[in-house]
């Protein structure tokens, strides 16, 4: 399998009456240490997920490449004081779809070295 | 029900338990005809594992917001258009991704060796695609999606002329 986080994980959220602007959640991980970033994963990532499977994975990339590609970061700290949401993103789906992959292009895959236990309970 | 050597594709189409069911036989028709008629796996045999692959998918990302966030769930209507799509690769196709896409649908990524990358994904009545081939050297676009002829040339020239080993293998219209 290649070794590059998906275009897919990179496309921003569906519009709800809720949210109706289209925004991709991220987390810095600038001067934080590796465990603790696995940490944000597994309480802020893999608690969303229907499934709770953990996290094996993440994508980094630099603030500068989304600011190439026409967007705008967002850092509303909610629910983590590192979170962003990636926002400024166009109505065109091909736009859309052509953004997500220059992200994942210029993303740096990183693999969990150990995996956690899977969570059951919360 | 499938044809075998024809790019001719169709599925019952039904709704809810009669559709699910309809989806299994079709799994089951298009394994047995790929299987029979196109062996060994350097021939077009991969497709079966690609049909595998795109259900187990749709039934791992069939709840909404199956991403943590507000992602669509892969409907069957979705792993419908998914399964006409890898039946329709050509044979010489390099084997794509298949990645669950947040707007409900099944996506084709590929990646070459050398960076570039094309993602296409599927929507009732059109294709969305982009592809990175470099520097400076990017493309996006919408194209129609029919299901009589489901890969569009403009696709198809891209994987053709990229994302191909050979590169003098012309393809068949």
């Amino acid at each position: 399998m290649n070794q590059r986080v998906k275009v897919q994980a990179f496309k921003p959220t569906n519009p709800t009456p809720e949210r109706p602007e289209r925004q991709l959640s991220v987390y810095r991980t600038d001067n934080c240490p590796e465990d603790e970033i696995w940490s944000i994963a597994d309480e802020y990532v893999t608690k969303l997920l229907p499934n709770k499977k953990p996290v094996l994975a993440r994508g980094e990339f630099k603030c500068k490449v989304v600011l190439e590609q026409d967007l705008v970061v967002d850092p509303d700290g909610i629910p983590h004081p590192r979170h962003s949401n990636i926002v400024n993103w166009p109505e065109d789906e091909s736009l859309r779809e052509a953004k997500a992959l220059e992200l994942s292009i210029k993303a740096q895959l990183h693999l969990r070295e150990e995996t956690p236990p899977y969570f059951e309970n919360f | 029900m499938i044809l075998s050597g024809s790019r001719k594709t169709s599925l019952p189409r039904g709704s809810g338990e009669t559709q699910n069911l309809e989806l299994n036989e079709y799994l089951a028709e298009g394994k047995r005809v790929i299987s029979h008629s196109r062996e060994p796996e350097s021939l077009g045999g991969w497709k079966i594992g690609l049909f595998d692959e795109a259900s187990e998918i749709a039934e791992e990302c069939n709840d909404p917001g199956w991403d943590g966030y507000e992602a669509a769930p892969i409907s069957l209507e979705a792993l419908r258009r998914s399964l006409i799509l890898i039946h329709a690769l050509p044979d010489f196709s390099p084997l794509p991704e298949l990645v669950p896409a947040p707007e409900g649908e099944i996506a084709f990524e590929w990646n070459s060796g050398n960076d570039k990358t094309l993602s296409v994904t599927p929507k009732a009545d059109r294709l969305v695609y982009a592809v990175y081939l470099g520097a400076n050297h990017s493309k996006c676009g919408k194209v129609p999606f029919d299901e009589s002829w489901p890969w569009h040339e403009d696709i198809m020239t891209i994987l053709s002329r990229y994302f191909q080993d050979d590169r003098s293998y012309l393809l068949s219209a």
